[in-house]
């Protein structure tokens, strides 16, 4: 009779000790937490980054449907032989998809054009350093970018909103009139601003602004400028 | 369990880590990698959009005024070189470095105004006139420039000087320059607004390491936009048709009198150190102001290359005495061609210098290699293509 063997001290006490079934799942679960959370880390950079570059794509083409926003406008401007019927907001350009009010943004969000107007305006008040004569910003084009080209050309989502104003030289006091000159000479006489702001998707938005000169049945843009907040 | 079989299980589970291991190391540097790749590109997007910001206004000029109209109507609004500062680079003889840009624009802003009074070489007091855009002045603002505001002055002869607003009183303000005093001799009239401005440079300091997209803002400031920007390199492309006159009259004030650069003075008048009649951009022939420059040949109606011998030939505007003299070729700018090229910030995801790395690292395998990224890119200033 062979002598019985001693267990390691470890082992010997109570009996779950030595009961190794489901080990396996244990060690299974600990492989699968291990191997999931390289996979969620892998993920989220992946995923971060094609947010970032998809973010950095949708600024650029934000900005380009600003900058045609501003030409198409400028285009317009030009046949419209009166511009304080423009100022006035009798005549708008052809790029109007309805009446001014609310709209959805490519992100779904809403977004109220007569709030926004106001919002420019200070809601009403004149607001600016040239008193009387600060510019009231009209509505002049407001659109899906796609509406841009009669053809449905352009594939995007972008809303593009052009708003006019008088131009800050003025010293007529009178915000709806261009250049009035009954008083005397008028500086900002054939000048008018044009602000555009184009929206993409979530919070992207790029903002133009230029000045425009009426002369000699031509157009001059005197100035271009890209508004970075 | 016996030491012979705890000792073979031990050797099982060593043999069996470390197989697994060797098979994770690779994938563990794989996954490092491509983080860097992700922060390469990254670098890569904030250097353009930096860069393409400022080029993409550079040449906007005033718009309220009788001198509304883009800068490169009057001086050039890009130059190839650190045009500003303590020491900028034409005081040094040089009117090129391919790896450099200087940009000028006159962003949204009610301050522009004209000079009151005269400001004659070296002098800092500042009498502006009061037109209908500027707010009424206060003991802090002088047509809404206050204390630190760059202020730009230039004029129709081409002359221009950047100036910052130390303090401002009552129907004045005394300004600030940067560098040797002013040299230009601006009269009553001359042009002053709130300006933007700034030169984009690479840094690169072999010995140091350190390679970097740098901004200076023009004044004093020279600090880094993004880390590790290997190579920067600039081209311009411009309009082969010199400046041309139009039909507008000399002394119309509305303009414009020519489809770009300077006006030359009337036939008779002497500005500067032109004979009568000629400036920098026009040449007097049978009592007829024509082009000074050439047109380039090439080009057709595209915008041809401006190579770095073109903008250094002259001539000088506003004369080849001022200081701060820049080529009438500057005037023909159009278009920025910029080549930008980023490499990863650790040199153990750099393998050797060739190809794939400009600045050698110490990576010895390829899965370890993050390649530099080489990016072009063209900037088109809007506000110097107004008339296209």
């Amino acid at each position: 009779m062979s002598p019985k063997r001693r267990e390691p001290s470890i082992l010997r006490g109570s009996s779950w000790l030595r009961d190794e079934r489901g080990v396996a799942l244990i060690i299974t679960l600990l492989t699968m937490m291990l191997l999931s959370a390289l996979g969620l880390a892998l993920t989220l950079t992946t995923s971060t980054e094609m947010r970032v570059s998809s973010a950095y794509a949708g600024s650029a083409e934000v900005f380009y449907a600003a900058d045609a926003a501003f030409e198409r406008s400028t285009q317009d401007l030009l046949l419209i032989p009166d511009w304080n019927l423009v100022l006035g907001g009798v005549v708008r350009s052809s790029l109007v998809d309805g009446v001014p009010g609310p709209r959805q943004r490519p992100d779904g969000s809403v977004l109220d054009l007569q709030r926004e107007t106001d919002r420019l305006n200070c809601g009403g008040a004149t607001c600016g350093p040239w008193g009387a004569n600060n510019p009231r910003w009209q509505l002049f084009a407001h659109a899906p970018l796609a509406d841009v080209s009669p053809a449905q050309a352009i594939n995007s989502r972008i809303y593009v909103v052009v708003w006019v104003g008088d131009d800050a030289t003025e010293n007529d006091g009178q915000p709806l009139v261009d250049g009035d000159t009954t008083a005397g000479p008028n500086p900002g006489e054939g000048l008018i601003q044009l602000l555009v702001h184009a929206y993409g998707p979530g919070p992207t938005r790029r903002e133009v602004e230029g000045t425009l000169k009426r002369q000699d049945a031509r157009m001059r843009v005197l100035s271009w400028r890209e508004v970075r907040q | 369990m016996t030491l012979a079989e705890l000792l073979i299980s031990s050797l099982i589970t060593i043999a069996i880590t470390a197989a697994v291991l060797g098979l994770a190391d690779p994938a563990q540097h794989v996954f490092q990698a491509q983080q860097e790749a992700s922060d390469v590109q990254q670098r890569l997007r904030v250097s353009v959009d930096s860069i393409q910001k400022d080029l993409v206004m550079a040449g906007a000029g005033t718009y309220a005024g009788p001198a509304a109209g883009p800068l490169n109507d009057f001086i050039a609004p890009v130059f190839p070189y650190q045009a500003f500062g303590d020491n900028p680079d034409p005081s040094g003889g040089t009117f090129f470095r391919n790896d450099t840009i200087s940009f000028l624009y006159v962003p949204s802003t009610a301050s522009q105004s004209t000079l009151a009074s005269p400001l004659p070489p070296g002098a800092l007091d500042l009498q502006l006139d009061a037109p209908p855009n500027c707010a009424t002045p206060t003991i802090n603002q002088l047509c809404g420039l206050g204390a630190g505001d760059r202020l730009l002055i230039f004029d129709q002869r081409s002359q221009w000087d950047v100036f910052s607003v130390d303090q401002v009183g009552l129907g004045g303000a005394v300004l600030q320059h940067r560098g040797a005093p002013s040299a230009a001799d601006f009269r009553a009239g001359a042009i002053a607004a709130h300006v933007r401005l700034g030169t984009y440079h690479l840094k690169s300091d072999d010995a140091a390491m350190v390679y970097q997209l740098m901004r200076h803002d023009g004044w004093t400031t020279d600090l880094p936009v993004v880390d590790d920007v290997v190579a920067l390199r600039f081209q311009y492309f411009g309009d082969p048709e010199p400046p041309r006159r139009t039909v507008t009259a000399l002394d119309d004030p509305a303009g414009p009198w020519t489809t770009y650069g300077p006006p030359p003075p009337p036939i008779d008048d002497i500005r500067g150190n032109w004979p009568a009649g000629e400036n920098c951009a026009f040449l007097v022939v049978d009592r007829d102001h024509v082009p000074r420059l050439g047109t380039l040949v090439g080009g057709g109606l595209a915008s041809v290359e401006l190579t770095p011998a073109m903008l250094t030939d002259g001539p000088w505007c506003p004369d080849g005495l001022a200081p701060n003299r820049f080529d009438a070729d500057l005037f023909r700018v159009r278009k920025i061609r910029v080549t930008l090229r980023v490499q990863s910030a650790l040199a153990s995801l750099r393998g050797p210098a060739g190809v794939l790395f400009l600045k050698g690292g110490t990576a010895r395998t390829g899965y370890r290699y993050v390649p530099d990224l080489e990016v072009q890119f063209d900037v088109t200033p809007r506000n110097m293509n107004l008339d296209r």
